[in-house]
């Protein structure tokens, strides 16, 4: 996973243990966006995926002297994440992708839609598009949510799969076997939608 | 060849580019064999690069925003907490010594004013020291030292000895000083260069605290009961990121209950004592139970915030009229340092805050400049770090006492001399991280 340019994670990380609140300004910028992709990933409700965010770099932040160099820090990041996300889901006593599924699918809902689904469609192409944005979403809801969990990591900046291992605890081999069971069954999903989704 | 089967379970992961070159190229030709596989692997390839496209979320500026003011609000609450986090241990330690291995808390006004035979040498050391502007990078080598003195002297069992006691109370308050000496420095079962050892630690003590203290007031079992939870808290704070699901619902689980059977210790009138349902509790039970407790809240597993509060009324009804805190009976009015120091290192962490008197932060200044009580030292350093003191003095002093090999002798210390020197150490450790919060 690239760090793009400027100081590497490690660095910035180093500086933020050692009291540099800008250098864990930049790592917030730096992973803000992958983060968020992520918890959308999970949920497909983007107020509970904003709020996860905040909740990761603030525990990031309290837990600053936690991470060690030894530790590739986006495992050391996503760990977090998954971790934060499974207290989340359980604490709200329901799988969250069912209360935003109906969200989803609420005709005032437009404006998620529209900003996750359609941004830079031409005029005349968006409500297709919000449609089609609503019925692939719906098809990632219907994953199961140890496939959601590598599919998210997987589409987050490329993630390899030895990576994924780490942040989930299980073997390589399991997150192959996910990952691949998580895309069949979207081409599946997909294809029960209408075969113009994959064209 | 591989089959029509064996290839499409290796389409994704082709796809995304995690096979070898021989899986890539064994594939690869198997589709130019077999239209099928192709077709298939066209569709994956399409399926996830439009799942890709659509599913693409974009921050909004409002959430940024809120995301930016909850970080600064974050910073400013961590740069208080970070002066003061490791406070409490230290003054627990001690006080869960005094169950079997020395002499009561309660008989330490006496023992105010000896003249230790080195007090003189040290504090001459101790200037010296300080006056070499050598403070900071001195104090992390002496940690360093000093918990490399403790991981050599660790038994085989996980545990830390205290001299000829081994009763599973003082095994248990023993053990859990030394692995928040080493939390202190960020070393946890799965951080830093001991992590093995302190793996080991902490399954023993998980252990003794999970099987329970006995209910014999003499053996004070609550000291054992509160530092093992502070101590577990502390090192699953540390590691709760790199743990399985598992682990962390099995850590939680084991935490909670403890926490639950240290509660139980509080008395009607919200103080502590030894044993649960305490008739006389004490200033020093109650301090280390609410270090233990606000340990457990800080790390998000049980929230016993009312328990604390009714703490907090207890101990405002031992304050001395100096605004220091007496240790148990409400004639008793002489203000202990230890315990004032404890209690001013809590400050607001039992409500909105009582308030500091300067007088109360001089009495702590003058006392931990004795270089003989590592119990005072470390607890004071915190009191004072915590309130904007500074640590120059005390930090001189313990530099100057530390051995060759690391360690801090508990034959010279006013409270700890029948102790062991792995209970000092781990005191001269802890007083020093105040350097790191600085």
């Amino acid at each position: 996973m690239s760090e793009g340019h400027g100081p590497a994670d490690a660095e910035l990380m180093r500086r933020f243990g050692e009291g540099d609140d800008e250098a864990f300004r930049r790592i917030v910028e730096r992973h803000e966006r992958p983060l968020l992709g992520y918890f959308w990933r999970r949920c497909l409700d983007r107020a509970l995926a904003e709020d996860c965010v905040q909740e990761v770099f603030l525990r990031l932040v309290r837990h600053r002297g936690s991470w060690r160099p030894d530790a590739k820090f986006t495992t050391y990041l996503y760990r977090i994440a998954e971790n934060h996300w499974i207290d989340r889901y359980r604490s709200r006593k329901s799988a969250p992708p069912a209360a935003s599924l109906e969200g989803l699918t609420d005709p005032d809902d437009d404006d998620v839609c529209a900003t996750f689904a359609a941004s830079g469609a031409a005029p005349g192409d968006r409500a297709a598009q919000i449609e089609l944005g609503s019925r692939i979403r719906n098809a990632v809801l219907r994953l199961t949510d140890e496939q959601r969990a590598v599919f998210a990591l997987a589409e987050t900046r490329g993630m390899k799969y030895e990576d994924i291992g780490r942040v989930l605890g299980i073997p390589v081999g399991t997150v192959k076997s996910r990952m691949h069971a998580a895309v069949t069954r979207l081409r599946e999903l997909l294809a029960e939608e209408g075969r113009d989704l994959l064209r | 060849m591989i089959s029509c089967a064996e290839a499409r379970g290796e389409l994704v992961a082709v796809i995304r580019g995690e096979v070898s070159r021989e899986t890539a190229d064994e594939v690869e030709r198997h589709l130019g064999r077999c239209a099928a596989c192709a077709a298939e692997r066209d569709l994956l390839r399409r399926t996830m690069e439009v799942v890709r496209e659509h599913v693409q979320p974009e921050s909004s500026a409002d959430a940024r925003m809120r995301l930016r003011s909850a970080l600064c609000d974050e910073f400013a609450r961590d740069r208080r907490k970070r002066r003061f986090r490791h406070a409490w241990p230290a003054f627990a330690v001690p006080a869960a010594l005094l169950a079997g291995v020395l002499a009561a808390l309660i008989a330490a006004p006496g023992a105010e004013t000896p003249a230790p035979r080195a007090m003189a040498d040290t504090q001459r050391r101790a200037r010296a020291v300080a006056s070499a502007g050598e403070l900071g990078p001195r104090s992390m080598d002496a940690v360093s030292r000093g918990l490399a003195w403790l991981a050599a002297k660790q038994r085989r069992d996980g545990t830390w000895s205290a001299g000829a006691v081994s009763d599973a109370e003082t095994t248990a308050s023993v053990t859990a000083s030394a692995l928040l000496a080493f939390a202190a420095d960020g070393q946890s079962p799965r951080h830093g260069e001991h992590r093995a050892a302190l793996s080991r630690a902490r399954r023993r003590l998980a252990e003794l605290v999970a099987t329970g203290f006995s209910s014999d007031p003499d053996r004070k079992p609550l000291y054992a009961v509160a530092l093992g939870v502070r101590a577990l808290a502390a090192t699953y704070a540390l590691d709760r990121a790199e743990m399985t699901a598992d682990e962390r619902r099995a850590e939680r689980e084991l935490l909670t209950r403890a926490g639950r059977q240290l509660a139980d210790f509080q008395a009607k009138d919200g103080g502590f004592g030894y044993v649960p349902k305490a008739r006389r509790p004490d200033s020093s039970c109650t301090l280390f139970a609410v270090a233990a407790l606000d340990e457990l809240r800080d790390a998000d597993v049980l929230d016993a915030s009312g328990v604390i509060l009714r703490a907090g009324r207890y101990l405002d009804g031992m304050r001395a009229p100096d605004g220091g805190i007496a240790y148990a009976h409400p004639g008793d009015r002489r203000a202990a340092p230890a315990l004032t120091a404890a209690l001013l290192a809590l400050d607001g962490e039992f409500g909105p805050s009582r308030g500091v008197s300067a007088g109360a932060l001089s009495f702590i200044e003058k006392a931990v400049q004795t270089g003989d009580d590592a119990l005072l030292a470390w607890s004071g350093a915190e009191a004072l770090a915590r309130h904007g003191r500074p640590l120059a003095a005390p930090v001189a002093s313990l530099l100057a006492s530390q051995r060759e090999d690391g360690a801090w002798a508990s034959a010279d210390d006013r409270r700890c001399a029948s102790a062991g020197d792995a209970v000092t150490t781990a005191f001269g450790v802890l007083a020093l991280a105040q350097v790191y919060a600085r």
